[in-house]
């Protein structure tokens, strides 16, 4: 297993710039995930890693030997394809031997392998089949096995799990990521699905308009979002974000619309670096937000707008003033639209954003 | 509009679909089934067309004496020669220039087109025009081969006089023709190849080589299949050419059996007999089709493996052959085999006849063991080695004997094809670039020649070194439009000639064939393409098969038909005629687009209160307009371009242009400088088409087939 650097890439399309100055250090045997919505680079970036796309500028390193300008086939890479790129005319077992036979590997070996990875992947008795007699998972578990039988240095995916069911792809990322620990693979993982990022990375690598946001451990990402992007995109219900700022003496909160919140006593510490003369951005996940029927310290009255009972937990929208926040509460919660209850945001998990920079003021 | 036809709103689907399906079906049952019927009783009967004795019927004996008859086995072996050399050359530079034109570079669109051109020509006029080429003493082709000193001067070849090179010729023809077909269906092919699989490989460490061998060559091969498909049977069919180039001469050396069937029907009205040889010739037909059908079905790889036995069967022989195993094993012996296949015919041209064919066995062995040797040597070796091969190869005249010479000539291509494989891309990319270039300058050189022809006098046409600087004349344009007082250019004009009403005709027959043939293939499209017919597979599998009739065994009962009631050389005849020739095409295509269409619309439609009628007239009909039109230029092409049918039913005068064109003659033989003037104002409509149809070439020269 290896490490890969990337330094400074750059890479244009025309005049569009899909990846701007990105650097990033991936250990060995890290399970790195690049997570981005659709046009943020970040399949660009990975493209770039395998030699699929040739860099504008900057330098890919893989075990600190630069490959930038080498071909794929010269890297000793794999690769899983969003499409699989399984070869339709060839059975599954032709396609697992297909990188082993490119390169001539002798006949035995390339047998043993070949049953090696189906044993590991649970596939032997599909071994006979076209790929166009598979199902989508079983597709997948042969894209996987292809770039397994090659033992490479490093494993890209690109975003394997999107042509499956949501079913299938609970099951096989927990599969992927058992796969990879076993296998202490170096891996490169790209989605669009923070859900997958969250649950199999040990380090996620978020990217937005083709630059890098923020690199860190998925608790990283989520409890200490570098800036309001980051934040916004990782989290369902998304933060609720609140145009606010900070009276000068830190000690008030003032909504837009002035409505004041008390800066909470705990909180003092935390908001006491954070500049008072400009405009802020109040970011609180709704399960910083508690909701009770009655009237207590350190609650402000709201209106419930709308409820969503999710069987697991109920999402409660209410109103303060102009702004609608997103509230989780226990499935045993009661609320009707129009009720009237307080609200407790915790600003010990609040942020506060610069509303011109986006970056994060709190940490 | 339901005002104006009120009794359509009240018609349910069912009638409907009788109404717009019956007229095509009748219309095909009258003009070939009924006919094929008919030609199947005269093909045991002793019958003279020209003759007043009724048929005699005498059982299978035409059958017999056909079967036996050793110059008929000649006609099929000679038909068969040819179909393997033009369809085997036509596969293998179509495909070569789909590989080579699947790239991006610019004016890409442009010269593909270009690349097209000469598929929509008329055979018949295209074949006229390659025999001014290879005329012996001053045609083109031989006055470039002796610039470039590959022929000597002194011995020209006389190509449409000699025998093989007769053949020779009319494959070169076809294969100028037809190339473009094969390069058309195989880009379609290629381009349909998921990116995503090329990356896999790349990125799973594989050869340029092992990515051609294992990804490209399997994912086109089902479609290679349809071309091939297409091409056989074309081949086998083969009329046009040989009735304009060599009249099946020299003696009766390219007689192909399409032309052996017209001669006994037409000059020499063995009616009885050649309706007998037309129903065998149907016979290989059906059964080259089943057989690539069946391979196409193993191909795919969908078929059920037992529906193909005569495919496994030589799966099995080929796997009990451990020669040809080890020879289909590695790459290098799997390219050197198919260039020994592909060339083996070409060598009896380029250096003469090999004695005797086991010398040909030997040499083939020897060459088998060379590549083994040489593929074993260590690879610094292999480079000056095939370096040296090359330069031994194309060292002009180093005293080889005439028989080994085409061998050292293959080794040499297959030293180049190696050492291309092993440049860089740069040069690759440059040398794809020049044979591109070559293969456009050498399909429009034809075309060119007949322009630059046209304006020529007759003493430059006639000039023993072909001109391409000359002074140019409107001459032949005269000539060929008015009557001249003694025949002379400077005498008084009498009139108009008979070409500018043939020139119109041609128009006439055409548009309307093309209106008739459209509007009946749309409607029954429609109904097949919108309603539940009972037997709908049944229906469409018969409409097809009218088309893949051979026409010519199909011409002579129309003949007969035409002779009763009168039809012979009338515009109604070839309108009638044309029209059901393109109506089973029209059919097919029609219901390719009207599928393409959701039936959601119709649907929507008749919700909304539209009657079927309505909701055909003005939801789908519109939605399917381009397909129309794209269909109209097809079927306007296919009647523009006739040649037999119109040259066989006005049996005195001809009606269209393409059989005067090709009867123009004057004082010595063919009057060219007018051939040459008729066929560029001919070939004009078919260009011009060709450049406004480009999006829709595909699906016209395959059937709807093949889609994109």
């Amino acid at each position: 297993m290896a490490t890969v650097t990337v330094q400074n890439l750059v890479k244009r399309f025309d005049s569009n710039i899909a990846v701007n100055d990105l650097s990033l250090e991936i250990a060995d045997g890290m399970f790195m995930v690049f997570l981005g919505p659709s046009g943020c680079g970040k399949t660009t970036t990975l493209r770039c890693i395998a030699g699929l796309e040739i860099p504008d500028g900057g330098h890919i390193l893989i075990d600190g030997e630069d490959v930038t300008k080498r071909p794929p086939s010269a890297r000793d890479i794999a690769m899983v394809f969003q499409q699989y790129a399984i070869y339709p005319h060839l059975t599954v077992a032709e396609n697992l031997a297909f990188p082993l036979r490119a390169v001539r590997t002798p006949r035995q070996v390339v047998e043993e392998r070949v049953h090696a990875v189906a044993c590991t992947l649970h596939i032997e008795r599909l071994l006979q089949r076209k790929p166009g007699k598979l199902s989508g998972g079983e597709m997948q578990r042969v894209a996987i096995g292809r770039a397994m039988v090659r033992r490479p240095k490093v494993f890209l995916m690109d975003e394997p799990l999107s042509n499956l069911d949501a079913k299938l792809r609970t099951e096989m990322r927990a599969e992927i990521k058992r796969l990879q620990t076993d296998q202490g693979a170096t891996t490169v993982y790209v989605t669009h699905d923070q859900l997958e990022a969250m649950s199999m990375a040990d380090r996620i690598a978020v990217m937005y308009g083709g630059i890098l946001q923020q690199v860190g451990t998925p608790a990283d990402v989520y409890d200490r979002p570098a800036n309001l992007f980051v934040a916004g995109f990782i989290g369902s219900p998304a933060m609720n974000f609140l145009p606010c700022r900070l009276s000068a003496d830190r000690s008030t909160i003032l909504l837009e619309g002035e409505i004041p919140l008390a800066v909470q006593p705990g909180a003092k510490a935390r908001f006491g670096d954070v500049p008072a003369d400009r405009d802020l951005i109040l970011g609180v996940r709704p399960e910083d937000i508690t909701l009770r029927h009655d009237a207590a310290s350190e609650f402000e009255p709201v209106e419930v707008y709308v409820v969503e009972p999710l069987g697991a937990e109920n999402i409660v929208d209410v109103r303060l003033a102009g702004h609608v926040l997103k509230a989780r509460t226990l499935p045993t919660f009661q609320a009707k639209i129009g009720d009237s209850l307080f609200m407790r945001l915790d600003q010990m998990r609040a942020h506060l954003f610069d509303a011109n920079t986006t970056a994060a003021l709190t940490n | 509009m339901n005002a104006r036809f009120p009794h359509l709103r009240s018609l349910s689907d069912r009638s409907i679909a009788n109404l717009f399906l019956l007229p095509t079906i009748l219309l095909l049952v009258g003009m070939n089934i009924f006919p094929l019927i008919w030609s199947l009783g005269l093909s045991f009967c002793d019958y003279s067309s020209i003759g007043n004795a009724p048929p005699k019927w005498i059982g299978g004996q035409n059958y017999t004496d056909l079967l036996t008859d050793p110059a008929i086995n000649q006609r099929f072996t000679v038909t068969a020669e040819f179909t393997l050399l033009a369809v085997g050359a036509q596969l293998a530079i179509g495909f070569g220039l789909a590989l080579l034109l699947n790239r991006a570079f610019r004016l890409k669109g442009i010269v593909t087109t270009l690349l097209l051109l000469p598929m929509m020509l008329s055979p018949a006029i295209v074949g006229l025009f390659w025999r001014f080429m290879f005329d012996a003493s001053n045609g083109l082709i031989n006055y470039l081969l002796q610039s470039a000193h590959l022929q000597d001067p002194a011995h020209p070849m006389n190509w449409l006089g000699g025998y093989p090179s007769a053949l020779y010729a009319l494959a070169i023809t076809d294969t100028w023709m037809w190339s473009p077909f094969v390069m058309l269906i195989s880009l379609a092919g290629l381009s349909a190849v998921p990116p995503h699989l090329y990356e896999a490989a790349e990125v799973d460490r594989a050869s340029g080589w092992f990515k051609f061998r294992y990804i490209t060559l399997p994912m086109v091969a089902p479609l290679l299949m349809v071309a091939l498909l297409f091409r056989t049977m074309d081949c086998f069919k083969l009329f046009d050419l040989v009735f304009v180039m060599t009249s099946g001469g020299p003696g009766a050396a390219t007689e192909t059996v399409s032309y052996k069937l017209y001669w006994l029907a037409f000059p020499q009205h063995h009616t009885g007999l050649a309706c007998a040889l037309a129903y065998i010739i149907l016979l290989v037909i059906i059964g080259l089709t089943n057989l690539y059908m069946k391979l196409l079905a193993r191909v795919r790889g969908d078929g059920i493996p037992d529906a193909s036995p005569l495919a496994s069967a030589i799966a099995e022989k080929t796997q009990s052959l451990p020669v040809l195993g080890w020879l289909l094993s590695s790459p290098t012996r799997y390219l050197l085999l198919l260039a020994v296949v592909a060339f083996w015919p070409y060598t009896r041209l380029l250096g003469g006849f090999l004695t005797a064919h086991v010398s040909a066995l030997l040499i083939l062995a020897l060459l088998v063991a060379a590549a083994y040797a040489f593929s074993r040597l260590p690879l610094p070796l292999r480079l000056p080695l095939a370096l040296a091969c090359l330069a031994f190869g194309f060292v002009g005249g180093f005293p080889a004997p005439a028989g080994v010479r085409p061998w050292l000539w293959l080794i040499a291509a297959a030293a180049l094809v190696w050492l291309v494989a092993r440049a860089p891309q740069i040069v690759r990319n440059v040398l794809a670039y020049a044979v591109v270039a070559a293969a456009l300058a050498i399909t429009l050189l034809p075309v060119y020649w007949i322009a630059i022809t046209s304006f020529k006098t007759p003493v430059d046409i006639n000039a023993l070194t072909p001109k391409f600087a000359f002074k140019p004349t409107l001459e032949n344009y005269d000539r060929l439009f008015y009557q001249h007082e003694g025949d002379q250019i400077t005498g008084k004009v009498l009139g108009l000639n008979a070409f500018p009403h043939q020139l119109g005709n041609s128009l006439v027959i055409g548009i309307l064939s093309t209106l008739l043939a459209v509007a009946m293939g749309t409607m029954a499209a429609y109904a097949l393409a919108r309603f539940r017919i009972k037997a709908k597979g049944d229906a469409l599998f018969f409409i097809l098969s009218t088309r893949m009739l051979p026409a010519i065994a199909v011409v002579i009962p129309i003949y007969l038909m035409y002779t009763r009631l009168g039809l012979l050389g009338t515009h109604l005849g070839l309108i009638l005629l044309y029209t059901v020739f393109n109506l089973s095409f029209s059919t097919y295509l029609m219901k390719g687009f009207f599928d393409e269409v959701p039936h959601e619309y119709d649907d929507a439609a008749l919700l909304d209160g539209y009657s079927r009628f309505a909701a055909f007239r003005k939801i789908s009909l519109p939605l399917a307009m381009t397909g129309v039109a794209a269909t109209a230029v097809f079927c306007f092409i296919t009647a523009w371009n006739e040649f037999a049918f119109a040259q066989i039913l006005s049996p005195l005068q001809p009606l269209t242009a393409p059989p005067s064109i090709n009867a123009l003659t004057g004082a010595g033989g063919m009057d060219w400088g007018q051939v040459a003037a008729g066929s560029f104002l001919f070939l004009l409509p078919a260009a011009i088409f060709t450049f406004l149809m480009r999006k829709h070439l595909l699906r016209g020269v395959t059937f709807g087939a093949i889609k994109r």
